[in-house]
């Protein structure tokens, strides 16, 4: 809260998608850092400090992360379970964020620990209000336990 | 009266003084007659003188005092008489003449008289002396008379007188001189006499001395040899010459020599004879030492050798005796004790006690061959050792080594006389002390039963001697032992004979309660068929009292219906003892007809052959057996009758008993066929048969109901059936019977329903996925174009034209990207069916065209294409086999990456497993592992960025799954990629139909 540097972590593989949601959170959310990764490996190199991720200076622990479901190489439930398995990550919201409403998918995520689950709407101005709400939400109103 | 006189008459003797005897035996003769002459003179004077008076006195003086003096001689007291007496005579005398008036007295010539007795009584110096003195005497009166001094003659004589005066004298000189003389004569018969002896003696002696065989010596007492008289039977240890004069120390060895001389020494001392024993050169010597005169001994030695050698024979043979004694004595105690024993144990422990006690020796032990006549079994030993053997069960094989096996193999005695160097004998570690052994064969009944040891600390203990009488003694006990063995077997047979008595007579009792209690007909006939004895068994049965048969034979009663097969099976009675199992129709006495089992078998009772029948009604099992008949006959044919297919099935042997018409029509196998081979179950119900779990089912619950099984009939068409089995006998065999419904159609349709449905509930599944999939990836672009269309007019109002132009690409790209999807859509949907029918496509055609669709692609990214020749032809649908090429083609030359130098290979593979597959080969960028699945997936892109729909291999999977192909890649990232596939050949029929 207030004036830390903020990071969130984008693990999403459509790079239009990822543009729109960049956009809307550096004008809506009091963010310093959004990371965008493109594939599900990047991501959990992201998260475990592996690869080209190991230094704490690259990799600063995310306040957030939103994570689509279809990924490449790692699908994103896979990274789901795999950072909700480990003690140290476990408390980092994750928000899947996702055009997929299947019923499937949702109950997928949330028996894997997902903290929420979010279809992106194809409204443009319910998009916007959706990054900004998501963002004040999260990173506002939400409070998480000191690491 | 005589003993007076005797004394009177024996003069004393000096038994050591000879010549004392003789002036002893002289003075006495002496005495008497002086006695006598004065007795004589005495007596005479009264006649002679008228006044006798003085002369009486004289005489008698005279005579009493010689008679004293001869009594004291008689005491002993020679010298001293003679001596008194000589003086006295002297004195008489010399006084008569002086009285008498001078030496006309006739005493004159008693002067001689004296001279003489003095000599002779005394010795020569006494008798010079009285002689002298009577000489002086009778000079004196002599002179005296010539002088004429004249004596006066006091006593007269008378001429009478004178006469008896010179009588006496005479007589008295005479008779000295007679005795003198006979003395003198005696004496000298005497010497001569022994003269001869001694003669005599010498010669016995020289004879005796030429005869003895010893050889004498004589030694003084300085231990010099004087003498030697050799002997005839030996030499001496050197020739005479050598040694006499020498002494013993240089003459004989040291030993002989200190010896000789210590005996020589002792036989000087004590004056005693001493002799010892000596040994030289090998023979043996005994030398006396016998005292000699002037300090000599005499050394009379002898050959004892002979002796000593008859000494040892002789203490040998007392030896030999004793122990022969000691043996003998042994044997028969224990003969007397054994032969009253029975109990074999104790028998041959006191044996051998016994023996080793009465032959003093250190063990004696008593074999027996065992049962087998493989061991002999030690039965008794001695002490401590013999009992310690028998506990720890001791025994010796026959066929090894030992004296025990060796004499029980060879039936003859051994003697080991020095057990280490005997090659036979066997240490024993009970026995360490054995020196020597003697084994004994006990033999009985000309068997042999055994061997007896006996065994001495000593050496050499045993000679052939001993054997004869231990044998003898060793036979006794063997057959002693027998004996015991045979009495113990007495006692057991009589046992034995009184128990089977015992048995016996408990057997009869209960043959009679048996008799008389059974429920079963008991008839017993003699040899003839007459009845003597029936049960109320029988009576139950026949209906006949014991008083209406007995007596009666079998035909007279004619009760039997089925005569003639009884009167067959008595023949068979006589022949074989028995006749078993046979059925009898009997008319009992109520007239009703039953059936009857019996059993006879000859049997003696009270000592008579007898025919004894047990008979069982079995009516009643007649008839079950006619229920049963008629019913198998039912089941017969139900069975043959069912139109479901059944067979019986041996359990034992798996083979088929009886099948029936439906089987035959189900499996197309002839009845005979069937039956003829225990191998039909196989060919029916396939390798395995019946499965084992079935048969385990089976015995556990006896019944299985629809139980589905696979069959094949005779030209291999499989079929399934529904089993039902039942446990049945049949012929006393267990066996199954099964019947078998045929589902096959119902099973075929259900399996068509199943693959049906199955196939359906994939499609849906699949059509789930694809709708899902499609609505997410057309979902996609919209946002991306709702998104930025959103955006526009913020960019515009903005004025940031570079935005602006920017994302109206993205928008159109996003709405590009969802018309693309779209179309390949429809595509995909056509798949589903064959377009063209298959046909025969030559591969080499078919990859050129495909090379020529993508030309284009494939000069802008300067990829060498190589082909190779001659690839196999293929059946199939060519516009779809066409697209696989190019799908793949594209493919390759998409993920190219960096590679300089990008080539595409074209061709056919051989797998080791015979397969053949075409392949497509690129050097691009590869494929990671865990991808291979995944890129075949509908939609599954690995670079979501790349062109492309991720529909392009998904479409080749599934051209190539409708060719009933197979497609699988082969990669490894950053070495490119192998898409391997295979095709139907032309020769095959083609895949599915339809689809």
């Amino acid at each position: 809260m207030g004036n830390e540097p903020i990071t969130i972590l984008l693990v999403e593989d459509n790079l239009d998608h990822a543009e729109l949601v960049m956009r809307c959170l550096a004008e809506h959310v009091i963010t310093n850092h959004v990371v965008h990764v493109s594939d599900g490996q990047a991501a959990l190199d992201y998260l475990f400090r592996k690869n080209e991720f190991s230094s704490p200076e690259k990799a600063p622990r995310p306040q957030l992360v939103l994570l689509d479901l279809r990924l490449p190489k790692v699908d994103g439930i896979e990274v789901l379970k795999k950072v909700k398995d480990v003690e140290a990550l476990r408390s980092i919201p994750i928000v899947i964020l996702t055009t997929s409403e299947a019923e499937y998918d949702v109950t997928r995520a949330y028996t894997h620990y997902a903290n929420s689950y979010i279809v992106k709407p194809i409204d443009h101005q319910k998009f916007l209000r959706l990054m900004n709400d998501l963002g004040f939400y999260w990173i506002e109103w939400n409070t998480t336990p000191e690491v | 009266m005589a003993k007076w006189l005797k004394y009177f008459w024996t003069p004393p003797s000096f038994p050591d003084n000879e010549t004392k005897t003789l002036q002893a035996a002289l003075l006495h003769a002496t005495l008497l007659v002086s006695i006598t002459m004065a007795a004589m003179y005495t007596l005479s004077v009264p006649f002679a003188y008228e006044k006798p008076g003085l002369y009486l006195v004289i005489g008698l003086t005279i005579t009493l005092t010689d008679l004293g003096l001869f009594l004291l001689l008689q005491h002993g007291y020679l010298k001293q008489i003679a001596l008194f007496f000589t003086t006295l005579n002297w004195l008489l005398f010399t006084t008569l003449a002086v009285l008498g008036g001078g030496l006309k007295f006739s005493t004159a010539s008693a002067y001689f008289l004296i001279a003489i007795i003095a000599i002779l009584t005394l010795s020569n110096k006494w008798g010079i002396l009285f002689t002298a003195l009577s000489l002086a005497s009778i000079l004196t009166l002599s002179i005296l008379e010539q002088q004429g001094r004249a004596l006066t003659p006091y006593l007269s004589s008378t001429p009478a007188m004178q006469i008896v005066a010179i009588a006496i004298t005479l007589g008295g000189g005479a008779a000295i001189l007679i005795i003198v003389n006979n003395n003198l004569m005696q004496n000298l018969r005497e010497q001569r006499r022994i003269a001869q002896l001694l003669e005599k003696r010498n010669a016995t002696l020289s004879a005796l001395l030429d005869a003895l065989p010893d050889a004498i010596f004589r030694l003084n007492a300085e231990g010099i040899w004087i003498d030697h008289i050799p002997s005839k039977e030996f030499k001496t240890l050197l020739p005479p010459a050598e040694f006499l004069g020498k002494s013993l120390e240089a003459t004989l060895p040291e030993e002989l020599a200190s010896q000789t001389r210590f005996y020589l020494q002792q036989t000087l001392e004590t004056g005693q004879v001493h002799s010892f024993e000596y040994e030289l050169n090998g023979a043996y010597f005994e030398g006396r030492f016998v005292p000699s005169e002037g300090n000599h001994v005499v050394v009379i030695v002898r050959d004892i050798t002979e002796r000593v050698e008859a000494q040892k024979e002789y203490t040998k043979l007392l030896d030999t005796l004793e122990r022969r004694n000691a043996q003998l004595r042994t044997a028969a105690e224990v003969s007397k004790t054994c032969s009253a024993i029975f109990d074999r144990k104790v028998l041959i422990e006191k044996a051998v006690n016994l023996i080793q006690k009465g032959l003093g020796v250190y063990y004696v032990g008593l074999f027996l061959v065992d049962e087998e006549k493989q061991q002999a079994v030690l039965q008794g030993g001695s002490g401590e050792a013999g009992k310690q053997m028998l506990e720890a069960d001791y025994h010796l094989p026959l066929k090894g080594q030992s004296m025990i096996a060796w004499c029980i193999r060879h039936n003859r005695a051994r003697i080991a006389q020095q057990t280490t160097r005997d090659r036979v004998w066997l240490q024993n570690p009970y026995l360490p002390q054995t020196r020597s052994e003697l084994a004994l064969p006990l033999t009985s009944r000309e068997q042999v039963i055994g061997a007896l040891t006996v065994q001495s600390t000593r050496e050499n203990a045993f000679s052939p001697g001993d054997i004869t009488i231990l044998q003898a003694m060793a036979e006794q006990l063997a057959i002693t032992i027998d004996n015991a063995n045979l009495f113990t077997k007495l006692q057991h047979e009589l046992a034995e004979r009184r128990r089977v008595e015992a048995a016996l007579r408990s057997s009869e009792e209960k043959f009679q309660k048996i008799f008389r209690s059974s429920p079963v007909a008991i008839s017993i006939r003699d040899l003839d068929g007459r009845y003597i004895n029936v049960n109320d068994g029988f009576t139950a049965l026949t209906g006949y009292t014991l008083e209406e048969v007995v007596g009666k034979s079998v035909e007279e009663l004619g009760y039997i219906v089925n005569f003639e097969a009884w009167h067959k099976s008595q023949k068979r009675l006589r022949k074989e003892g028995a006749v078993k199992d046979l059925v009898l129709e009997i008319r009992r006495k109520d007239g009703r007809q039953v059936f009857v089992l019996a059993n006879s078998e000859l049997t003696t009772l009270d000592g008579e052959v007898r025919v004894l029948t047990s008979s069982m009604d079995i009516t009643e099992r007649k008839q079950a057996e006619e229920a049963l008949k008629a019913s198998e006959e039912k089941f017969a044919k139900a069975f043959h009758a069912s139109p479901n297919a059944a067979f019986i099935q041996r359990v034992a042997d798996h083979v088929y008993l009886e099948v029936n018409d439906a089987f035959c029509r189900l499996t197309g196998f002839e009845r005979a066929e069937v039956l003829a081979s225990s191998a039909i179950e196989k060919s029916i119900f396939g390798k395995a048969g019946m499965p084992p779990g079935l048969i385990e089912r089976l015995q556990n619950e006896k019944e299985l109901r629809n139980y589905e099984m696979k069959f094949f009939t005779k030209t291999g068409q499989a079929g399934t059936g529904l089993l039902s089995v039942e446990r049945i006998t049949v012929n006393n065999e267990a066996c199954f019977l099964v019947l078998i419904q045929d589902v096959t159609q119902q099973k075929r349709a259900e399996a068509e329903r199943e693959a049906l449905i199955q196939e359906l509930s994939l499609k849906n599944a699949e059509l789930e996925r694809f709708t899902y999939t499609v609505s997410h990836d057309l979902k996609s672009p919209l946002v991306t174009i709702r998104g930025f269309a959103g955006y526009l007019e913020q960019d515009a109002a903005l004025g940031d034209l570079e935005r602006l132009r920017n994302d109206i690409d993205r928008i159109n790209k996003a709405a590009g990207q969802m018309q693309r999807l779209l179309d390949e859509l429809l595509e995909l949907s056509r798949i589903g069916r064959l377009v063209n029918p298959p046909e025969h496509i030559s591969m080499d055609d078919l990859v050129r065209e495909a090379i020529s669709l993508v030309e284009g692609q494939l000069t802008a990214a300067q990829v060498e294409v190589q082909v190779e020749p001659a690839l196999p032809a293929v059946y199939g649908d060519r516009t779809r086999l066409l697209e696989v090429f190019q799908n793949l083609l594209d493919n390759a030359i998409k993920f190219m990456g960096p590679q300089k130098q990008p080539r595409i290979e074209i061709g056919v593979k051989t797998f080791p497993n015979g397969e053949q597959a075409f392949f497509v080969r690129d050097n691009g960028i590869g494929i990671a592992p865990q991808y291979h699945e995944k890129i075949f997936g509908l939609f599954d892109k690995l670079d979501r960025n790349s062109e492309g729909t991720g529909v392009g291999l998904a479409l080749v999977k599934r051209i190539i799954d409708v060719h009933n192909g197979k497609i699988w890649v082969q990669s490894e990232l950053g070495h490119g990629a192998t898409f391997y596939f295979t095709l139907p050949g032309p020769q095959s029929a083609g895949g599915k139909d339809g689809q």
